[in-house]
């Protein structure tokens, strides 16, 4: 990808800003639970206004903050894991507002499926891409297209292989 | 990072197309299907089909966002007690709180416990509205639709308890792609079987939605949240709409929701469609990037043609006619054009037709093949009834504001036939009442003709008056005519006959003529309101 330096920036920005938005949600307890993609919206509304340029299109925005949001969910599972195992080596901030409580119903290890998804993007770019955008990002079968620029035949394809076999492989690891 | 290698990237890349060919298979087939295609390659085969088992059984797995931040939450644990509730497990959660799974200790049946969360604002008028609700909602039993056993206020919370359905739901369906005409129809049958007895019992969902229909093992399907969707979902009464397209989702309101207007089971009628579009199609009819895109939608757009969008499979299917026809009646944005009731749905279904468009009254047990043979002429001939009929009580409206203005003319030449002021106050009343009663008129009659959204509502609203001006002026023609007596036998003549021509046009003829323009439902509609 030619924009990758572009790109990282922008990933910083919207990390920040999604941290900063899910640390006053659990301030104000202005909700029970909030999911991601509501967050990546109101993120959106926010930095749209301040970066009218460089976050022009929602689809393009929600492109970039799917990985931010990927980032910031996968670490903070990481650090509930090593709390859990009694904090050990890896370094704990204390005041993360994002460990306040336990993961919701789905037994979803967050993790585990970054891991499988990171070995996807080295069979498949494209489909770990998808997954990434529909997943974290919360894009539709045609947001995910548009931002991809491929058809949305194509993104449920790529998307419906992709569960099959993330979904083979948590269940490998889980039963390993 | 790269640990595969090319040879990794080209096995996976013919797994994945080899998979994407074989899940267009029938599912029965797919197993011969791979073993066929992959030949030799008994790893490619293997790697394929644990593919498809693995997408056979993956559920909603990764189909909703995760959760950006957890809050605390005062969740409760399996073992706890509530009441006479012991919680047994957690079967969700959303905007509305938590649904747990629990036993019911004093009857011993598990049941699901719905924790009600409502916001502190309102609380008081909210709780009131609720417990209403809750009691015509406990009121239903029908197959189709999950009983509501109890609202329970147990420790300054509130929790509906209502009936356990294991199962998934039709969302689950939906997001595993486009299911056959036939199924849809099945579907859409028992949907339409479960809202005619509730909308029967004066109870509509208003929220129907594809994650409030559960499938159960057995087939059949169940409607949860009846009539209190509202409450426990996400968005109340339309007011998170702004939000964003995940919570409150209004994809599946009806235009005269979006707008605020009065409501009746036709809400629920426009939802069935979306849903069962959604189901044949695969993608929903008013799908837009974001909700005020969607609503806008639903307001102003025609969903591309069902045929445009259906798999190839349904294509061929004998029964899309049929699906084509139940949807676009059902996706009428105007409530008074939409189907009229949950019975029609079904009745059309069930090739049950009593609506008069002639279809044969159909022995076949659910979905009769015998639809699909092209677009159904009688329905036309129905349309074009319906165009007359309406043209009749257009005219109707015109031809009595014109004959209330030139009735003036006698009555003001009459007025100094009776001494003092009387004739002149008779002749201001009259006018009162033809000014009242002619802009009315006019006014219902223009909203007819552009805005046939608020026709019956409008309608509804000035038909007493026009009602009352109409007795008025009756009145002031029959004084007016029976006060010429003598002095003018023939003015009197005509205004006494005016006064009975008047009270027959709007005593017998303009309620038949409405009627029938409104057709049944609608005048069904106008009593309420």
């Amino acid at each position: 990808m030619s924009d990758q330096p572009i790109a990282d920036a922008l990933v910083a920005d919207v990390y920040a800003e999604l941290r900063r938005l899910a640390g006053r949600y659990v301030r104000h307890e202005r909700a029970k639970s909030v999911q991601a993609t509501e967050l990546v919206h109101e993120a959106y509304l926010r930095l749209a206004q301040d970066k009218p340029v460089a976050f022009a299109d929602r689809g393009h925005f929600v492109a970039i903050a799917a990985i931010a949001m990927r980032r910031l969910l996968i670490e903070r599972a990481r650090r509930r894991g090593a709390a859990k195992r009694g904090g050990d080596q890896i370094m704990v901030t204390l005041d993360d507002t994002l460990m306040a409580g336990e993961d919701s119903t789905t037994a979803l290890d967050l993790v585990a499926l970054d891991r499988a998804l990171t070995r996807l993007a080295d069979l498949d770019p494209r489909q770990a891409r998808v997954v990434e955008l529909r997943f974290f990002g919360g894009l539709s079968v045609e947001e995910t297209a548009a931002a991809l620029a491929i058809s949305p035949a194509t993104v449920k394809r790529e998307w419906t292989v992709a569960r099959a076999w993330l979904l083979r492989e948590l269940e490998g690891d889980a039963s390993a | 990072m790269s640990e595969a290698g090319e040879s990794d990237r080209a096995r996976w890349a013919a797994v994945t197309a080899l998979f994407s060919r074989a899940i267009e298979q029938p599912a029965d087939t797919r197993h011969a299907f791979v073993r066929a295609e992959a030949g030799a390659d008994d790893r490619l085969a293997r790697d394929v089909l644990s593919l498809l088992a693995a997408h056979d059984r993956a559920g909603d797995f990764l189909q909703s966002p995760p959760s950006a931040i957890d809050a605390p939450r005062d969740l409760l644990a399996p073992g706890q007690i509530v009441g006479h509730y012991r919680i047994t497990g957690m079967l969700g959660e959303g905007g509305m709180g938590v649904v747990y799974l629990a036993d019911d200790t004093r009857l011993g049946r598990t049941i699901a416990l719905k924790a009600v969360t409502p916001s502190p604002e309102d609380a008081e008028t909210r709780i009131a509205r609720l417990r209403r609700e809750a009691r015509a909602a406990a009121a239903l039993n029908d197959p189709g639709i999950a009983t509501v056993y109890a609202l329970e206020e147990i420790d300054g919370r509130l929790f509906i308890a209502s009936e356990y359905v294991p199962g998934e739901t039709l969302r689950d369906e939906i997001a595993r792609g486009p299911a056959s005409p036939a199924r849809v129809l099945e579907t859409g049958r028992l949907l339409a079987n479960a809202l005619a007895s509730s909308h029967t019992a004066g109870v509509m969902h208003r929220d129907l939605k594809p994650e409030n229909i559960v499938r159960t093992p057995d087939g059949r399907v169940k409607i949860l949240d009846f009539g209190l969707a509202r409450f426990v979902g996400a968005h109340d009464d339309g007011a998170n709409l702004t939000g964003d397209g995940v919570i409150g989702t209004p994809a599946y309101m009806a235009p005269e929701q979006i707008r605020g207007a009065d409501l009746d089971g036709r809400v629920d009628l426009f939802a069935l469609g979306v849903i069962l579009y959604e189901m044949a199609a695969g993608v929903h009819p008013f799908a837009a990037p974001t909700p005020a895109a969607t609503l806008a939608r639903i307001l102003e757009d025609d969903p591309a043609p069902l045929r445009t969008v259906l798999p190839a499979f349904s294509l061929a299917d004998v029964n899309v006619d049929l699906l084509d026809d139940v949807i676009a009646r059902c996706l009428q944005k105007d409530p008074a054009a939409r189907i009229e009731s949950a019975e029609t749905v079904a009745g059309l279904i069930e090739g049950d037709i009593t609506a008069g468009n002639g279809r044969p009254r159909g022995a076949a047990p659910t979905i009769a093949p015998s639809h699909g043979v092209g677009p159904s002429p009688e329905r036309g001939a129905q349309r074009r009834v319906e165009g007359r009929v309406e043209g009749w009580w257009q005219f109707h409206q015109a031809a009595a504001t014109i004959a209330y203005v030139l009735l003036l003319i006698p009555l003001w030449r009459v007025r100094h036939l009776t001494p003092g002021p009387i004739g002149m106050i008779i002749f201001l009343a009259a006018l009162v009442g033809v000014v009242v009663a002619g802009a009315l008129r006019l006014h219902v009659w223009f909203a007819a003709r552009e805005l046939p959204d608020v026709w019956p509502a409008q309608h509804a609203r000035a038909r007493p008056w026009t009602r009352a001006a109409d007795v008025l002026f009756t009145l002031c023609l029959l004084a007016a005519g029976l006060r010429a007596v003598g002095a003018d036998d023939g003015e009197s003549g005509l205004l006494v006959a005016a006064a009975a021509g008047v009270a027959i046009s709007f005593l017998i003829i303009e309620p038949a003529t409405t009627r029938a323009a409104m057709r049944n439902s609608m005048t069904d509609r106008a009593r309420r309101v």
